[in-house]
């Protein structure tokens, strides 16, 4: 398939110390990326060298099959990117900074304006003076800016940001309609899990600067595993491990088995457990969900739920 | 539309829909009134003699009143507060795309950064020579407006020349104000660098070496001080050029080169 993104060994330092330390990965073509993190991880770092914005100290970045530098101005005809909160000319309307950004992007139709100010919903605004904009509809303008010229690449740096819950649903089923029905690749940087598990199709996790995860969703989706939890955990753990199940060795909380047999039958750990006198108090299947994924690769499960 | 023809549309759109130039014209449009006042008093000393202090203040700064010294008062106008306007407006073209975060927008375009900068420089040149043009113009109505003497036809090809001169070595010096605007993110750095440069002017030409300093050589070539062009030769000008063209090349280099984080 072909790809969208490559990046191997990126890497960006700043006095010394790796922002984006190593950061090799491959975005395939009409896929919907999600790029997470806490904050100070890397993401616009990343987005930026992706860009042309910031030079990498080591490593080579290829979009769309062609290597990424500032003056690469072929490739940036084909890309369309939003990096942090949009900053507008406040004294332009919502009009003129598009037709601004159509110019300068040398779209020869000048429907190209009027055709992405009703597809993001801000016709009502398109006279207004873009300083005057709500925070969500500046993110709005932003989203126009980027998707004016009909880019095969979409790089989003938090595209939800700002954005009331109807604006939210109306970007995501926008940003699926361009990934399914057209095509468009859509990397997209968020610490908002929620958003990226509805829409990624795949996941990547970057904590430290270094990508941590790279994952499809449906594998993520296809981890389960058995909880199971007894009023003597030492004992119960001994029995499961004497019977060959796999008993990750968490410090505290249930039991995990993620043996695929121990999560296809649940009743004969029960049974095991019954017979040896250990009779489980909970027992459940179990599948993973982005938020407690994240939470343990970023060593922050201690807010997750048990 | 070409790249540069697009960028220049998009500077001169940003530009138009500022307030920047009203303020920037109302800035040096205090110029001629200014010393239009000042060849008033001097004009009529008795009417004059009802502003006392500012009758001195006058002789100090004009000397007397007729068109060559109006003419003189408006060129140093030009060199000094030029300088100042002009790289104000410089301010403005690039550090508000710094401090405002607005420069991301302009960095992954089909359209070059140096056709951008390209686009700015000439903006600020054209807005700059606009408002050297309103201070002659200005300068003019109200000279006749007040009815000074001295008005010669040979006058008329002499003033322009000595206005266009000293509003060419101010333009000239305003790419490093950009560089600063540009590499400081923002617009404290240039306007620190454009008034220390102001400053080191000052000194500079009162040690006797402003000939040999390209912020110094506008007001020479303006006549402050009882300076005039037999004060500057060909290397004061060559410096003067050559700043620019180093803060051309610097603030090209920087917007194409350096990490735009």
């Amino acid at each position: 398939m072909a790809r969208a993104i490559v990046t191997a060994g990126l890497t960006k330092c700043y006095d010394g110390r790796p922002v984006v330390d190593d950061l090799t990965l491959t975005v395939r073509r009409g896929e919907i990326y999600g790029f997470l993190g806490l904050n100070g991880a890397g993401k616009t770092t990343t987005i930026r060298m992706l860009l042309g914005m910031v030079r990498p100290t080591a490593g080579t970045a290829r979009l769309l099959d062609t290597p990424v530098h500032p003056g690469a101005h072929d490739l940036w005809a084909r890309v369309g990117y939003l990096v942090e909160l949009p900053q507008v000319y406040p004294r332009l309307s919502v009009r003129e900074d598009l037709e601004v950004v159509r110019r300068l992007r040398r779209v020869a139709d000048p429907r190209a304006v009027e055709r992405v100010i009703e597809r993001l919903g801000l016709t009502p605004w398109s006279d207004q003076q873009a300083g005057t904009l709500s925070l969500g509809n500046r993110q709005r303008l932003g989203l126009a800016r980027a998707m004016l010229h009909a880019p095969d690449l979409l790089l989003l740096d938090e595209p939800a940001n700002g954005l009331d819950p109807a604006g939210v649903v109306e970007v995501r089923e926008l940003l699926r309609e361009l990934a399914y029905d057209h095509g468009v690749t859509v990397f997209m940087s968020s610490h908002v899990l929620g958003e990226i598990a509805r829409l990624a199709t795949r996941i990547g996790v970057i904590h430290r600067g270094r990508l941590v995860e790279d994952v499809d969703t449906g594998a993520l989706e296809r981890r389960r595993w058995l909880a199971v939890d007894a009023r003597d955990r030492d004992a119960a753990r001994a029995v499961l491990l004497g019977a060959g199940y796999a008993v990750d060795p968490t410090p505290a909380g249930p039991l995990i088995l993620t043996d695929a047999r121990a999560v296809a039958c649940p009743e004969a750990v029960a049974r095991l457990l019954v017979i040896a006198d250990l009779p489980p108090r909970h027992l459940s299947v179990e599948q993973e969900d982005l938020e407690r994924h994240f939470l343990h690769l970023v060593g922050e499960d201690r807010w997750a739920a048990p | 539309m070409n790249g540069f023809a697009a960028a220049l549309w998009s500077e001169a759109l940003k530009a138009r829909r500022s307030r920047a130039p009203w303020a920037s014209a109302l800035g040096l449009a205090l110029g001629p009134l200014v010393g239009g006042l000042f060849m008033l008093i001097l004009k009529d000393p008795t009417w004059a003699r009802r502003f006392g202090l500012i009758t001195a203040k006058a002789q100090l700064m004009a000397g007397t009143a007729d068109w060559p010294t109006y003419v003189a008062l408006l060129a140093q106008m030009v060199a000094v507060g030029g300088t100042v306007v002009f790289g104000l407006v410089a301010v403005w073209i690039f550090g508000r795309e710094y401090g405002d975060r607005t420069v991301t927008g302009l960095l992954a375009l089909p359209t070059a950064r140096v056709t951008i900068v390209a686009a700015k420089f000439v903006v600020v040149a054209l807005w700059s020579a606009a408002l050297a043009v309103l201070v002659a113009g200005l300068g003019l109505v109200v000279g006749a407006a007040i009815g000074l003497p001295g008005w010669s036809s040979g006058l008329v090809p002499h003033a322009v020349a000595r206005l266009a001169l000293t509003a060419a070595l101010a333009i000239a010096l305003i790419p490093p104000v950009a560089l600063a605007a540009s590499a400081g993110r923002g617009y404290l750095p240039p306007i620190g660098v454009m008034f220390l440069a102001i400053f080191l002017a000052q000194v500079v030409a009162a040690l006797g070496w402003g000939a040999y300093f390209p912020w110094s050589v506008p007001a020479l070539a303006a006549g402050v001080a009882g300076a005039g062009l037999r004060d500057l030769g060909p290397e004061s000008y060559l410096l003067v050029a050559l700043t620019g063209l180093a803060g051309i090349g610097g603030t090209a280099a920087w917007w194409c080169l350096a990490d735009q984080v």
